[in-house]
């Protein structure tokens, strides 16, 4: 007759953090570590993936109906391509020349066609990065969501996703390279420890600029702010925390009527 | 290069100008001009020629349209030679005249000036006791003709001399020549004879030591610079000591001085400071240095045993080289021997130290050795009550038993002469189970056998097997093997030691927290305790997802987000994700952040761990409202293993104005109290409570 635990383990009971928002377990784990090793460090891209596709009206036929472009770029409309090499757009096999592979910034294909599908994004890097690829998934965006509209050639569909690049461990040499890039978040360093000065890289006139501030479609890029969605996650916090107490209060309030009624039923 | 085609159709350039990042890494395969591709390749490919001496564009320039060049075959005359050879070669005629000038490799030709010393020179200054005349006046010849090249003239030489003492005859007698012939000693002082004489030792020292480093074998050549780089590192340390010793003695001085002097007072003059730091560095630093030194020999030495420390001898070596005392008289005789361990009537003999004609007493020293094992007889009968085996006749057990009596149970050696085929295993096995049914049969009373060796911890034939196969299977791993045995075990010990440091880590985390809500403190210590033991695996988990994370080098940020909430919900049950979810939605807060920055996902981290809180925490509350309940009913209810993701389906709660503390049905079921179950679930133990 006793009752059985339902065949799940027991729950955890995860410690509550009192720390203001900023400090997560990832800087818990770092500082402690941080005593042992000197390279806790991670250097994060911010990226936007998407695509801006727009209807081509009178011109558009059965079969090139929208034209569109499927893009990476950075979240500030910095120039990416210092961390990133090329970037290989894999499009649908009825494309001709499915894989294309962009070499320089802005790292983006413009084609035109009929159909959604899904897009794999693969970034490669330069090699004092990263020897791996990177894969991102985009599901190309033509029509609208909201299906009843007429289709307008004013204003094109515009889907973007925000995401982070992260190098956990990243060489000192890529250190070296990307401070005081405006593209990435450069960690803060340990006290201590220096980097070498980057090389000067005097090509300034030859490049192209990479970055993608001044973008033929840059009106319609989205502008992602972490604001927000901070200000939610600490309003919940918040309200969970309030809970939390009240819920221990509670309990330590039956704690002590249970204790006296124990007491008072022995024998 | 993929595109090509759409750039064209979007009239984008084709050429990429982006390929310059590539191009440091192409250079090296890139052969330069003018040398074939297998010869590259020989250079490994890489090597870029070093830059020619010669100027290439001088080579491959045509000549000049007005000069006419022609190769003829002429005769060629050279300052060099005093010979009337005529020699012929292709010599470069330009339009039609013949280069002028002397042979362009006469001037080679150098000589050195040989001094030659008259007969009455030579017997005033150059008599020496091992040179005569005529060898002599041989070496000279030899010298004038070869031009001091002294290797030629030792090997021409008709005695045999060796080319160092040539060389010290030669030079000795040129420079008591110059003595001799010099007007004025000044004229001499510059002669670079003069001031660098020969010096036959040195020389010869010097060679011996190059020869000796030259034919080093690489054993050698590490260890001479291990010493050299000691020697080093003691002069550095005498420096130190001595700058260090500098430092101090100026300030230690005034000390001693006012001790030595006691009348001038604590001032002492600066004169007499600066004297005694220089007189008194030099002893200290001596001694500094001196211990450095020392100390740096010894490490040397350790160096050399290969850096293990030697053993204490078991011998102490002053013992053997004392002498004898004089009172003794010691002879060595060969002498017949008697041991108590023979116990035939073999007669040996062996060489016996006497002393004073006294042979040593006693038993032959070795015969201590000869110990033997008491093993059991046991009687027929005996065997008949208590020794029958299935697999083991009397006469094999017999047999057996003699064999374990003869060889004193050396079970390797009873292996191989038992004459059925039994592993080593097996003889041990039934020799050890026989004397144990013996003993126990023998044994008046249990407490005897219970210290028995044999019986404390009985033979156990399977555990042996296993242990043999296992240290076989250890001993045998290849070296591969080893290393993945290594690297396997290495890792569980870093798992462990996280494991460790994560709940040493949450340990101080939790009585800090303590403080939401200004709980009472009776309480605080309780909960904790609960909390800590879960809450230090989650952070365990969390450690490896963020290690593995590392491993990937790179991966994107909602991924790792991904997976560090599938760590934290791994061990709860998905019933628990479920309300965790909801809960979020309930708060208005996106399941996966819009806009997944560090920071953002740090919070939502955080908040996904504060809900399993506040969830954890319901269920306690409900238990504990459970048991009050039951406590009132007068029934001491046994606690069962409390199922704690296990719930009466308690809603989510909502988050609006209205703050419930008891749940109230929000989407399943139908209304009712928090304390009777819903009948989907099993019995919980409310039902119990209430039954009795």
């Amino acid at each position: 007759m006793t009752s059985s635990s339902s065949s799940k383990k027991q729950a955890q009971d995860p410690p509550e953090t009192s720390e203001p928002t900023l400090k997560s377990l990832r800087t818990k784990m770092t500082k402690s570590d941080e005593k042992k090793k000197l390279k806790d460090i991670e250097i994060s891209v911010p990226l936007v993936y998407g695509n801006i596709a727009s209807w081509l009206g009178k011109k558009a036929s059965e079969y090139q109906s929208h034209k569109w472009t499927v893009y990476v770029r950075g979240a500030t409309n910095e120039d990416i391509s210092v961390v990133i090499k090329k970037v290989v757009f894999q499009l649908h096999s009825s494309f001709n020349n499915p894989t294309r592979v962009i070499e320089e910034p802005p790292f983006e294909v413009s084609e035109s066609g009929w159909g959604e599908f899904e897009i794999a994004i693969t970034l490669h890097f330069h090699s004092d990065v990263c020897d791996k690829p990177l894969s991102l998934y985009h599901h190309l965006k033509l029509y609208p969501e909201d299906e009843s509209g007429p289709l307008t050639m004013k204003k094109p569909v515009v889907v973007e996703h925000y995401d982070e690049i992260v190098f956990p461990d990243p060489s000192e040499s890529f250190l070296s390279r990307v401070q005081n890039h405006p593209a990435l978040t450069f960690p803060r360093l340990p006290s201590g420890y220096n980097l070498p000065a980057p090389m000067q890289v005097d090509d300034n006139g030859k490049k192209k600029r990479g970055d993608t501030k001044d973008h033929s479609l840059g009106q319609w890029f989205t502008s992602f702010s972490e604001a927000d969605e901070l200000l939610q996650l600490a309003a919940a916090r918040q309200q969970v925390q309030a809970h939390i107490a009240k819920l221990r209060r509670q309990i330590s309030l039956l704690e002590g009527q249970n204790q006296t009624i124990k007491t008072g039923s022995d024998p | 290069m993929g595109g090509t085609d759409a750039k064209d159709i979007l009239g984008l350039p084709k050429t990429p100008l982006h390929e310059k990042k590539a191009r440091p890494q192409k250079q090296s395969h890139r052969k330069p001009d003018g040398i074939s591709r297998e010869v590259h390749a020989l250079t490994g490919g890489v090597a870029p020629p070093l830059t020619p001496s010669i100027d290439v564009t001088h080579l491959k320039r045509p000549p000049p349209p007005h000069e006419k060049v022609a190769w003829q075959w002429l005769p060629i005359y050279s300052s060099a030679r005093k010979d009337d050879l005529q020699l012929y070669r292709w010599v470069r005629v330009v339009n039609g005249v013949p280069p002028t000038g002397d042979y362009s490799f006469a001037k080679y030709n150098k000589s050195v000036d040989i001094l030659k010393y008259t007969d009455d020179e030579y017997e005033n200054h150059l008599t020496d006791p091992v040179w005569i005349k005529e060898e002599t006046d041989q070496l000279f010849e030899l010298c004038e003709r070869f031009d001091l090249r002294f290797t030629v003239i030792a090997d021409r030489f008709p005695l045999s001399r060796t080319l160092e003492e040539l060389k010290d005859r030669y030079y000795s007698v040129t420079r008591a020549l110059l003595r001799a012939r010099a007007q004025s000693p000044s004229d001499l002082a510059n002669h670079p004879l003069m001031k660098e004489p020969y010096d036959m030792t040195r020389h010869r020292e010097r060679k011996r030591a190059l020869s000796m480093v030259l034919s080093q074998s690489r054993h050698q050549e590490k260890k001479d610079a291990e010493i050299l780089a000691e020697a080093k590192r003691i002069t550095e340390i005498r420096l130190a000591a001595r700058r260090a010793a500098d430092l101090d003695v100026s300030g230690n001085e005034n000390i001693g001085l006012d001790k030595a002097d006691g009348g001038p007072g604590c001032s002492v003059s600066p004169s007499s400071n600066s004297q005694l730091p220089a007189t008194a560095v030099a002893p200290s630093t001596l001694t500094m240095a001196d211990y450095a030194s020392t100390l740096a020999s010894l490490r040397m030495v350790y160096a050399l045993t290969g850096g293990v420390a030697p053993l204490m001898p078991s011998i102490d070596v002053t013992h053997l080289k004392r002498p004898p005392p004089p009172d003794e008289k010691v002879a060595w005789q060969w002498l017949p021997v008697k041991s108590s361990a023979r116990k035939d009537d073999l007669q040996l003999y062996h060489w016996v130290r006497v002393v004073n004609d006294v042979p040593p007493t006693g038993d032959y020293s070795f015969a201590k050795y000869n110990k033997s094992v008491d093993v059991l007889k046991y009687t027929d009968d005996e065997y008949e009550n208590h020794l029958t085996d299935p697999v083991w006749t009397k006469e094999e057990t017999d047999q057996l038993f003699e064999l374990c009596e003869r060889f004193d149970l050396r079970f390797t050696v009873i292996a191989d002469r038992f004459p059925l085929s039994r592993t080593v295993e097996e003889l041990k096995d039934r020799y050890y189970s026989v004397t144990r049914a013996l003993l126990r049969a023998r044994a008046q009373s249990p407490a005897e056998l219970a210290n028995h060796p044999l019986i404390k911890e009985p033979y156990d034939m399977t555990r042996d097997r296993e242990r043999k196969r296992a240290l076989s299977m250890v001993l045998s791993q290849s070296r591969h093997q080893e290393k993945k045995d290594a690297e396997i075990l290495a890792e569980a010990k870093r798992i462990t030691e996280m494991r460790l440091a994560a709940r040493r880590a949450a340990e101080p985390d939790v009585p800090a927290n303590e403080n939401i809500g200004s709980v009472s403190p009776s309480s605080n210590s309780q909960l904790p305790a609960t909390a800590v033991a879960p809450s230090t695996l989650t952070m365990a988990d969390y450690a490896s997802t963020l290690a593995s994370l590392r491993m990937l080098h790179v991966y994107l940020r909602t991924y790792g987000l991904e997976q560090m909430v599938q760590a934290a919900s791994s061990a709860v049950g998905l019933r628990t994700i479920k309300r965790v979810e909801q809960t979020l939605q309930d708060l208005g807060v996106n399941l996966k952040p819009k806009v997944p920055t560090k920071t953002v996902c740090d919070e939502h981290l955080e908040l996904r761990k504060e809900i399993l809180t506040l969830l954890n925490l319901q269920k306690q509350l409900q238990y504990k409202e459970s048991e009050g309940s039951s406590h009132r009913e007068g029934t001491y209810a046994a606690m069962p293993d409390t199922p704690k993701d296990r719930v009466f389906a308690s809603e989510p709660f909502s988050f609006g104005a209205e703050r419930p503390i008891k749940k109230e049905p929000k989407r399943k079921g139908p209304g009712r109290q928090s304390d009777t179950p819903s009948p989907a679930h099993k019995r919980p133990r409310k039902l119990k409570a209430s039954d009795l």
